[in-house]
Protein backbone atom coordinates (compact mmCIF):
# COMPACT_ATOMS: atom_id res chain seq x y z
CA UNK A 1 0.00 0.00 0.00
CA UNK A 2 1.70 3.11 -1.10
CA UNK A 3 1.99 5.91 1.65
CA UNK A 4 0.56 9.15 1.42
CA UNK A 5 4.01 10.93 0.47
CA UNK A 6 4.33 8.20 -2.10
CA UNK A 7 0.86 9.22 -4.00
CA UNK A 8 2.10 13.08 -3.73
CA UNK A 9 5.12 12.23 -5.38
CA UNK A 10 2.94 10.14 -8.10
CA UNK A 11 0.84 13.30 -8.99
CA UNK A 12 3.89 15.48 -8.94
CA UNK A 13 5.63 13.02 -11.31
CA UNK A 14 2.73 13.10 -13.54
CA UNK A 15 2.45 16.31 -13.93
CA UNK A 16 6.78 16.55 -14.26
CA UNK A 17 6.48 13.67 -16.77
CA UNK A 18 3.64 15.44 -19.47
CA UNK A 19 5.61 19.03 -19.26
CA UNK A 20 2.33 20.72 -17.98
CA UNK A 21 2.67 24.13 -16.65
CA UNK A 22 0.51 25.85 -14.73
CA UNK A 23 1.29 29.68 -14.02
CA UNK A 24 1.27 30.20 -10.46
CA UNK A 25 0.53 33.95 -11.15
CA UNK A 26 -2.08 33.38 -13.53
CA UNK A 27 -3.83 31.74 -11.12
CA UNK A 28 -3.64 34.10 -8.61
CA UNK A 29 -4.94 36.65 -10.92
CA UNK A 30 -8.88 37.18 -11.43
CA UNK A 31 -7.78 39.33 -15.02
CA UNK A 32 -8.60 37.96 -18.61
CA UNK A 33 -6.74 38.06 -21.59
CA UNK A 34 -8.30 40.63 -24.14
CA UNK A 35 -9.54 38.31 -27.25
CA UNK A 36 -8.14 40.38 -30.05
CA UNK A 37 -4.80 37.97 -30.18
CA UNK A 38 -6.92 34.89 -30.82
CA UNK A 39 -8.55 36.05 -33.95
CA UNK A 40 -5.84 34.88 -35.88
CA UNK A 41 -4.63 31.13 -35.46
CA UNK A 42 -1.86 30.63 -32.97
CA UNK A 43 1.35 27.90 -32.92
CA UNK A 44 0.17 25.41 -30.51
CA UNK A 45 3.15 23.04 -30.00
CA UNK A 46 2.61 18.68 -29.29
CA UNK A 47 3.39 19.42 -25.28
CA UNK A 48 0.62 22.16 -25.03
CA UNK A 49 -2.01 19.88 -26.76
CA UNK A 50 -0.92 17.03 -23.78
CA UNK A 51 -0.98 19.41 -20.99
CA UNK A 52 -4.55 21.03 -22.53
CA UNK A 53 -5.87 17.16 -22.82
CA UNK A 54 -4.52 16.42 -19.35
CA UNK A 55 -5.68 19.38 -17.83
CA UNK A 56 -9.05 19.07 -19.36
CA UNK A 57 -8.95 15.36 -18.03
CA UNK A 58 -9.04 16.65 -14.54
CA UNK A 59 -12.26 18.93 -14.98
CA UNK A 60 -14.16 16.43 -16.70
CA UNK A 61 -13.48 13.85 -13.86
CA UNK A 62 -14.81 16.69 -11.47
CA UNK A 63 -17.82 17.95 -13.92
CA UNK A 64 -18.44 14.22 -13.41
CA UNK A 65 -17.98 13.66 -10.23
CA UNK A 66 -20.84 16.35 -9.46
CA UNK A 67 -23.59 15.02 -12.00
CA UNK A 68 -23.39 11.38 -13.36
CA UNK A 69 -23.81 10.31 -16.30
CA UNK A 70 -27.22 9.40 -18.24
CA UNK A 71 -27.11 5.62 -19.22
CA UNK A 72 -28.86 6.07 -22.25
CA UNK A 73 -26.76 4.46 -24.57
CA UNK A 74 -29.04 5.03 -27.88
CA UNK A 75 -28.93 8.85 -26.95
CA UNK A 76 -25.34 9.12 -26.15
CA UNK A 77 -24.47 7.66 -29.18
CA UNK A 78 -27.27 10.46 -31.03
CA UNK A 79 -25.16 13.24 -29.04
CA UNK A 80 -21.47 11.82 -30.19
CA UNK A 81 -22.75 11.58 -33.74
CA UNK A 82 -24.14 15.37 -34.07
CA UNK A 83 -20.45 16.36 -31.95
CA UNK A 84 -18.49 15.12 -33.65
CA UNK A 85 -20.35 16.15 -37.31
CA UNK A 86 -19.60 19.41 -36.22
CA UNK A 87 -16.19 19.11 -34.55
CA UNK A 88 -15.01 18.17 -37.80
CA UNK A 89 -15.43 21.21 -39.19
CA UNK A 90 -13.33 22.75 -36.40
CA UNK A 91 -9.46 23.29 -36.78
CA UNK A 92 -8.78 21.09 -34.00
CA UNK A 93 -8.89 17.15 -35.03
CA UNK A 94 -6.27 16.31 -33.01
CA UNK A 95 -7.95 16.01 -30.05
CA UNK A 96 -11.00 13.47 -30.77
CA UNK A 97 -13.63 15.24 -29.03
CA UNK A 98 -15.78 13.18 -26.83
CA UNK A 99 -19.52 13.87 -26.00
CA UNK A 100 -22.02 12.60 -22.84
CA UNK A 101 -25.14 13.23 -21.38
CA UNK A 102 -25.48 14.04 -17.99
CA UNK A 103 -28.15 13.02 -15.51
CA UNK A 104 -29.71 15.82 -14.42
CA UNK A 105 -32.98 17.48 -14.43
CA UNK A 106 -32.17 21.43 -15.59
CA UNK A 107 -30.81 22.60 -19.08
CA UNK A 108 -27.25 23.26 -19.15
CA UNK A 109 -24.55 22.09 -21.17
CA UNK A 110 -20.26 22.31 -20.24
CA UNK A 111 -16.99 21.55 -21.89
CA UNK A 112 -13.41 20.71 -20.56
CA UNK A 113 -10.31 21.59 -22.02
CA UNK A 114 -8.97 18.69 -24.27
CA UNK A 115 -12.16 17.77 -26.00
CA UNK A 116 -14.83 16.89 -23.64
CA UNK A 117 -18.49 17.92 -23.68
CA UNK A 118 -21.51 17.52 -21.50
CA UNK A 119 -24.88 18.35 -22.05
CA UNK A 120 -27.80 18.04 -19.50
CA UNK A 121 -30.82 15.83 -20.35
CA UNK A 122 -32.65 18.09 -18.74
CA UNK A 123 -31.62 20.60 -22.06
CA UNK A 124 -32.14 17.78 -24.59
CA UNK A 125 -35.79 17.96 -23.31
CA UNK A 126 -36.00 21.46 -23.76
CA UNK A 127 -35.37 20.75 -27.72
CA UNK A 128 -37.44 21.13 -30.28
CA UNK A 129 -34.88 19.93 -33.44
CA UNK A 130 -31.56 18.94 -34.05
CA UNK A 131 -30.53 22.02 -35.05
CA UNK A 132 -30.68 23.40 -32.11
CA UNK A 133 -28.77 20.11 -30.21
CA UNK A 134 -25.87 21.41 -32.12
CA UNK A 135 -26.29 24.58 -31.86
CA UNK A 136 -25.36 24.39 -28.18
CA UNK A 137 -22.56 21.51 -28.62
CA UNK A 138 -21.20 24.22 -30.97
CA UNK A 139 -21.29 26.40 -28.29
CA UNK A 140 -19.96 24.17 -25.95
CA UNK A 141 -17.14 23.24 -28.84
CA UNK A 142 -16.43 26.75 -29.48
CA UNK A 143 -14.88 26.81 -25.47
CA UNK A 144 -12.43 24.55 -26.58
CA UNK A 145 -11.32 25.53 -29.70
CA UNK A 146 -11.04 29.09 -28.64
CA UNK A 147 -9.23 27.62 -26.03
CA UNK A 148 -10.88 30.10 -23.13
CA UNK A 149 -9.95 27.72 -20.03
CA UNK A 150 -6.34 27.03 -21.32
CA UNK A 151 -5.90 30.98 -21.97
CA UNK A 152 -7.57 32.19 -18.42
CA UNK A 153 -5.15 29.69 -16.89
CA UNK A 154 -2.31 30.05 -19.12
CA UNK A 155 -2.04 26.28 -18.99
CA UNK A 156 0.96 24.95 -21.07
CA UNK A 157 3.40 22.78 -22.04
CA UNK A 158 7.24 22.20 -21.41
CA UNK A 159 8.73 24.56 -23.79
CA UNK A 160 11.96 21.60 -24.96
CA UNK A 161 14.14 24.24 -25.41
CA UNK A 162 14.16 26.32 -22.28
CA UNK A 163 14.73 23.96 -19.43
CA UNK A 164 14.47 26.10 -16.61
CA UNK A 165 11.23 27.33 -17.65
CA UNK A 166 7.69 25.96 -17.04
CA UNK A 167 7.04 23.09 -14.64
CA UNK A 168 10.95 23.33 -13.50
CA UNK A 169 10.24 27.06 -12.07
CA UNK A 170 7.61 26.07 -10.29
CA UNK A 171 9.71 22.69 -8.85
CA UNK A 172 11.95 25.01 -7.60
CA UNK A 173 9.60 26.86 -5.25
CA UNK A 174 8.77 23.27 -3.81
CA UNK A 175 6.98 20.18 -4.42
CA UNK A 176 4.12 21.20 -2.32
CA UNK A 177 4.19 24.49 -4.54
CA UNK A 178 3.12 23.01 -8.57
CA UNK A 179 0.75 20.44 -6.74
CA UNK A 180 -1.00 23.23 -5.00
CA UNK A 181 -0.83 25.51 -8.17
CA UNK A 182 -2.01 22.48 -10.41
CA UNK A 183 -5.13 22.34 -7.71
CA UNK A 184 -5.79 25.73 -7.71
CA UNK A 185 -6.37 25.84 -11.40
CA UNK A 186 -8.53 22.87 -11.01
CA UNK A 187 -10.70 24.54 -8.53
CA UNK A 188 -10.85 27.60 -10.55
CA UNK A 189 -11.79 26.48 -13.63
CA UNK A 190 -14.52 24.57 -12.09
CA UNK A 191 -15.66 27.36 -10.01
CA UNK A 192 -15.45 29.05 -13.66
CA UNK A 193 -17.20 26.35 -15.47
CA UNK A 194 -20.45 26.07 -12.39
CA UNK A 195 -20.71 29.01 -10.90
CA UNK A 196 -18.29 32.13 -11.34
CA UNK A 197 -19.28 31.86 -15.37
CA UNK A 198 -17.14 32.25 -18.37
CA UNK A 199 -16.20 36.11 -19.24
CA UNK A 200 -18.91 37.53 -21.41
CA UNK A 201 -16.80 37.83 -24.53
CA UNK A 202 -15.80 34.36 -24.09
CA UNK A 203 -19.80 33.25 -24.32
CA UNK A 204 -20.08 36.18 -27.41
CA UNK A 205 -17.46 34.63 -29.36
CA UNK A 206 -19.19 30.94 -28.50
CA UNK A 207 -22.07 31.70 -29.57
CA UNK A 208 -20.24 33.33 -32.73
CA UNK A 209 -18.46 30.09 -34.14
CA UNK A 210 -21.88 28.37 -32.93
CA UNK A 211 -23.15 30.02 -35.61
CA UNK A 212 -20.48 29.21 -38.14
CA UNK A 213 -20.02 26.19 -37.25
CA UNK A 214 -24.09 25.83 -37.97
CA UNK A 215 -23.96 27.34 -41.05
CA UNK A 216 -20.64 25.43 -42.37
CA UNK A 217 -22.68 21.99 -41.44
CA UNK A 218 -25.42 22.86 -43.12
CA UNK A 219 -27.94 23.49 -39.74
CA UNK A 220 -30.43 25.96 -38.89
CA UNK A 221 -28.61 29.49 -37.67
CA UNK A 222 -31.59 30.36 -36.09
CA UNK A 223 -31.89 27.30 -34.02
CA UNK A 224 -29.27 28.84 -30.98
CA UNK A 225 -31.44 31.96 -30.65
CA UNK A 226 -34.65 29.68 -30.85
CA UNK A 227 -33.13 27.66 -27.92
CA UNK A 228 -31.89 30.22 -26.15
CA UNK A 229 -35.33 32.29 -25.97
CA UNK A 230 -37.10 29.08 -24.48
CA UNK A 231 -34.59 28.04 -22.20
CA UNK A 232 -34.73 31.62 -21.13
CA UNK A 233 -38.48 31.90 -20.52
CA UNK A 234 -38.42 28.06 -18.71
CA UNK A 235 -35.59 28.27 -16.23
CA UNK A 236 -34.98 29.85 -13.42
CA UNK A 237 -32.02 32.43 -13.23
CA UNK A 238 -29.63 30.31 -11.34
CA UNK A 239 -30.08 27.39 -13.49
CA UNK A 240 -28.57 29.29 -17.01
CA UNK A 241 -26.14 31.22 -14.53
CA UNK A 242 -23.35 30.29 -16.34
CA UNK A 243 -24.34 31.31 -19.47
CA UNK A 244 -25.98 34.50 -19.21
CA UNK A 245 -28.52 35.47 -21.19
CA UNK A 246 -28.99 39.16 -21.83
CA UNK A 247 -30.51 41.34 -24.88
CA UNK A 248 -26.76 42.27 -25.45
CA UNK A 249 -25.95 38.22 -26.48
CA UNK A 250 -28.96 38.44 -28.24
CA UNK A 251 -28.02 41.37 -30.36
CA UNK A 252 -24.53 40.20 -30.66
CA UNK A 253 -26.11 36.76 -32.61
CA UNK A 254 -27.74 38.96 -34.73
CA UNK A 255 -25.35 40.70 -35.66
CA UNK A 256 -22.66 37.79 -36.22
CA UNK A 257 -26.01 36.88 -38.38
CA UNK A 258 -26.05 39.90 -39.93
CA UNK A 259 -22.26 40.18 -40.85
CA UNK A 260 -21.61 37.02 -41.82
CA UNK A 261 -24.64 37.39 -44.39
CA UNK A 262 -26.59 34.08 -42.89
CA UNK A 263 -30.10 35.83 -42.50
CA UNK A 264 -31.21 34.12 -45.73
CA UNK A 265 -29.38 30.94 -44.94
CA UNK A 266 -31.66 27.67 -45.33
CA UNK A 267 -29.98 25.65 -43.05
CA UNK A 268 -31.49 22.26 -41.75
CA UNK A 269 -33.68 21.62 -38.40
CA UNK A 270 -33.47 17.97 -38.72
CA UNK A 271 -36.47 17.44 -36.54
CA UNK A 272 -37.58 13.76 -37.60
CA UNK A 273 -34.82 12.67 -36.87
CA UNK A 274 -33.90 14.39 -33.44
CA UNK A 275 -37.69 13.15 -32.54
CA UNK A 276 -36.55 9.30 -33.68
CA UNK A 277 -33.04 9.79 -31.65
CA UNK A 278 -35.00 11.20 -28.24
CA UNK A 279 -38.60 9.62 -27.94
CA UNK A 280 -38.21 7.97 -24.68
CA UNK A 281 -34.84 10.10 -23.77
CA UNK B 1 22.80 59.62 -44.02
CA UNK B 2 23.62 57.19 -46.65
CA UNK B 3 24.11 54.76 -43.79
CA UNK B 4 20.54 55.17 -42.57
CA UNK B 5 19.59 54.77 -46.54
CA UNK B 6 21.45 51.53 -46.56
CA UNK B 7 19.69 50.06 -43.75
CA UNK B 8 15.86 50.70 -44.67
CA UNK B 9 17.08 49.74 -48.31
CA UNK B 10 18.36 46.50 -46.05
CA UNK B 11 15.14 46.37 -43.97
CA UNK B 12 13.11 46.84 -46.93
CA UNK B 13 14.71 44.08 -48.82
CA UNK B 14 14.61 41.99 -46.29
CA UNK B 15 10.56 42.03 -45.82
CA UNK B 16 10.25 41.07 -49.09
CA UNK B 17 12.49 38.32 -48.90
CA UNK B 18 10.57 36.98 -46.36
CA UNK B 19 8.94 33.57 -46.64
CA UNK B 20 5.27 33.01 -47.26
CA UNK B 21 3.17 31.91 -44.55
CA UNK B 22 1.03 29.00 -45.07
CA UNK B 23 -1.82 27.80 -44.04
CA UNK B 24 -3.23 23.84 -44.05
CA UNK B 25 -6.89 22.80 -43.75
CA UNK B 26 -7.28 21.23 -40.86
CA UNK B 27 -11.45 21.00 -40.85
CA UNK B 28 -13.13 17.75 -42.80
CA UNK B 29 -13.58 19.95 -45.41
CA UNK B 30 -14.11 23.85 -45.94
CA UNK B 31 -14.87 26.36 -48.81
CA UNK B 32 -12.96 29.42 -49.94
CA UNK B 33 -15.51 32.08 -50.44
CA UNK B 34 -15.21 35.18 -52.77
CA UNK B 35 -15.81 37.34 -49.73
CA UNK B 36 -15.53 37.03 -46.07
CA UNK B 37 -18.97 35.71 -45.39
CA UNK B 38 -20.81 32.37 -45.37
CA UNK B 39 -22.86 33.76 -47.86
CA UNK B 40 -20.89 34.38 -50.48
CA UNK B 41 -19.89 32.53 -53.58
CA UNK B 42 -18.04 29.71 -53.16
CA UNK B 43 -14.48 29.97 -55.17
CA UNK B 44 -13.21 26.37 -54.61
CA UNK B 45 -13.92 23.59 -51.79
CA UNK B 46 -10.86 22.29 -50.32
CA UNK B 47 -10.27 19.06 -48.01
CA UNK B 48 -8.04 18.24 -44.73
CA UNK B 49 -4.24 18.82 -45.60
CA UNK B 50 -4.18 21.22 -47.97
CA UNK B 51 -1.87 24.50 -48.15
CA UNK B 52 -3.04 27.57 -48.66
CA UNK B 53 -0.73 30.78 -49.21
CA UNK B 54 -1.59 33.46 -46.39
CA UNK B 55 -2.39 36.80 -47.56
CA UNK B 56 -3.99 38.41 -44.78
CA UNK B 57 -5.34 37.22 -41.47
CA UNK B 58 -7.07 40.06 -39.29
CA UNK B 59 -10.23 39.27 -38.95
CA UNK B 60 -12.70 36.15 -38.69
CA UNK B 61 -12.01 35.34 -42.08
CA UNK B 62 -8.37 34.74 -43.89
CA UNK B 63 -7.86 36.08 -47.14
CA UNK B 64 -5.66 33.43 -48.71
CA UNK B 65 -4.45 32.14 -52.68
CA UNK B 66 -4.45 28.48 -53.58
CA UNK B 67 -3.45 27.58 -56.97
CA UNK B 68 -4.09 30.87 -59.04
CA UNK B 69 -7.02 31.90 -57.28
CA UNK B 70 -7.96 34.30 -54.30
CA UNK B 71 -10.33 34.47 -51.58
CA UNK B 72 -11.28 33.86 -48.02
CA UNK B 73 -11.70 31.33 -45.70
CA UNK B 74 -12.49 30.82 -42.32
CA UNK B 75 -10.23 30.88 -39.34
CA UNK B 76 -12.36 27.75 -37.78
CA UNK B 77 -11.07 25.45 -40.75
CA UNK B 78 -7.23 26.79 -40.61
CA UNK B 79 -3.77 26.34 -38.71
CA UNK B 80 -0.68 27.66 -39.30
CA UNK B 81 0.60 23.45 -38.40
CA UNK B 82 -0.19 20.91 -40.68
CA UNK B 83 -2.42 18.22 -39.95
CA UNK B 84 -0.87 15.97 -37.03
CA UNK B 85 -2.22 12.66 -35.53
CA UNK B 86 -4.83 12.53 -32.69
CA UNK B 87 -2.67 13.61 -30.01
CA UNK B 88 -2.30 10.98 -26.83
CA UNK B 89 -4.88 10.76 -23.95
CA UNK B 90 -3.44 10.03 -21.16
CA UNK B 91 -4.91 6.05 -20.11
CA UNK B 92 -7.04 5.60 -17.25
CA UNK B 93 -6.15 2.17 -16.35
CA UNK B 94 -7.65 0.08 -13.46
CA UNK B 95 -4.72 1.11 -11.21
CA UNK B 96 -5.13 4.50 -12.23
CA UNK B 97 -9.19 4.21 -10.48
CA UNK B 98 -7.45 2.68 -7.51
CA UNK B 99 -5.10 5.55 -7.17
CA UNK B 100 -7.25 7.90 -7.67
CA UNK B 101 -8.79 8.62 -4.15
CA UNK B 102 -5.54 7.91 -2.56
CA UNK B 103 -4.31 10.65 -4.80
CA UNK B 104 -7.18 12.99 -4.33
CA UNK B 105 -6.96 12.59 -0.67
CA UNK B 106 -3.26 13.35 -0.66
CA UNK B 107 -3.80 16.00 -3.31
CA UNK B 108 -6.55 17.76 -0.69
CA UNK B 109 -4.21 17.76 2.05
CA UNK B 110 -1.01 19.16 0.25
CA UNK B 111 -3.19 21.63 -0.98
CA UNK B 112 -4.71 22.88 2.33
CA UNK B 113 -1.10 22.86 3.78
CA UNK B 114 0.00 25.06 1.59
CA UNK B 115 -2.98 27.51 2.06
CA UNK B 116 -1.87 27.17 5.56
CA UNK B 117 -5.79 26.32 6.44
CA UNK B 118 -6.61 23.75 9.55
CA UNK B 119 -9.35 21.81 11.34
CA UNK B 120 -12.80 22.96 9.60
CA UNK B 121 -11.17 24.35 6.86
CA UNK B 122 -9.58 21.46 6.32
CA UNK B 123 -12.88 18.85 6.51
CA UNK B 124 -14.80 21.58 4.24
CA UNK B 125 -11.84 21.10 1.45
CA UNK B 126 -12.14 17.24 2.20
CA UNK B 127 -15.65 17.51 0.65
CA UNK B 128 -13.79 17.54 -2.90
CA UNK B 129 -12.35 14.58 -2.31
CA UNK B 130 -15.57 12.94 -3.68
CA UNK B 131 -16.25 15.28 -6.50
CA UNK B 132 -14.41 13.19 -8.95
CA UNK B 133 -15.13 10.19 -10.78
CA UNK B 134 -12.54 8.93 -13.08
CA UNK B 135 -14.44 5.66 -13.83
CA UNK B 136 -17.07 7.89 -15.79
CA UNK B 137 -14.17 9.45 -17.53
CA UNK B 138 -13.08 6.42 -18.70
CA UNK B 139 -16.01 5.15 -19.71
CA UNK B 140 -16.27 8.13 -21.67
CA UNK B 141 -12.69 8.08 -22.92
CA UNK B 142 -13.37 4.40 -24.17
CA UNK B 143 -16.62 5.23 -26.29
CA UNK B 144 -15.98 5.18 -29.99
CA UNK B 145 -17.71 5.94 -32.43
CA UNK B 146 -17.62 3.40 -35.35
CA UNK B 147 -16.71 4.49 -38.53
CA UNK B 148 -19.50 3.51 -40.76
CA UNK B 149 -21.76 4.57 -37.96
CA UNK B 150 -20.63 7.87 -38.55
CA UNK B 151 -20.63 7.06 -42.02
CA UNK B 152 -24.05 6.50 -42.65
CA UNK B 153 -25.27 9.40 -39.98
CA UNK B 154 -23.63 11.89 -42.48
CA UNK B 155 -25.00 10.25 -45.11
CA UNK B 156 -28.61 10.39 -44.01
CA UNK B 157 -28.52 13.66 -43.29
CA UNK B 158 -31.20 15.99 -44.81
CA UNK B 159 -28.67 18.69 -45.86
CA UNK B 160 -26.50 17.46 -48.11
Amino acid sequence: MKTANTTTNYLLAALLTSGLVVSATAIAEDDFRHREHQLSVQQITDNDIQAEIEFGQNIAARILGRIPLYDNPKLTEYVNLVGQTLASNTNRPELGFRFAVLDADYANAYSAPGGYVFITRGAIRQMQDEAELAAVLGHEIAHITERHIVESFKIKGKDDNEKLTGITRIFSGGKDAAGAAFLQALDQAVDLLFSKGYKHEDELQSDAVSLQLLASTGYDIHALKRYLKRVDKQHSKQEVSTHPLSKARFDAIGEVIKTEGLANFKGATAKSRFKKYTQGG
Amino acid sequence: MKRLALVIGFVLLSGQAHAEDYLYILSAKASIKSEPTFSSQTIENVTKGEKLVTINKNNRWFKVRYHDKEGWISRLSVSPNPPSKRAHRLALNDEDLQDNARRRASSVSTTAAVRGLKGDERNRLGQYENATDFAALAKIENMEIDADTLVGFLDERPFN
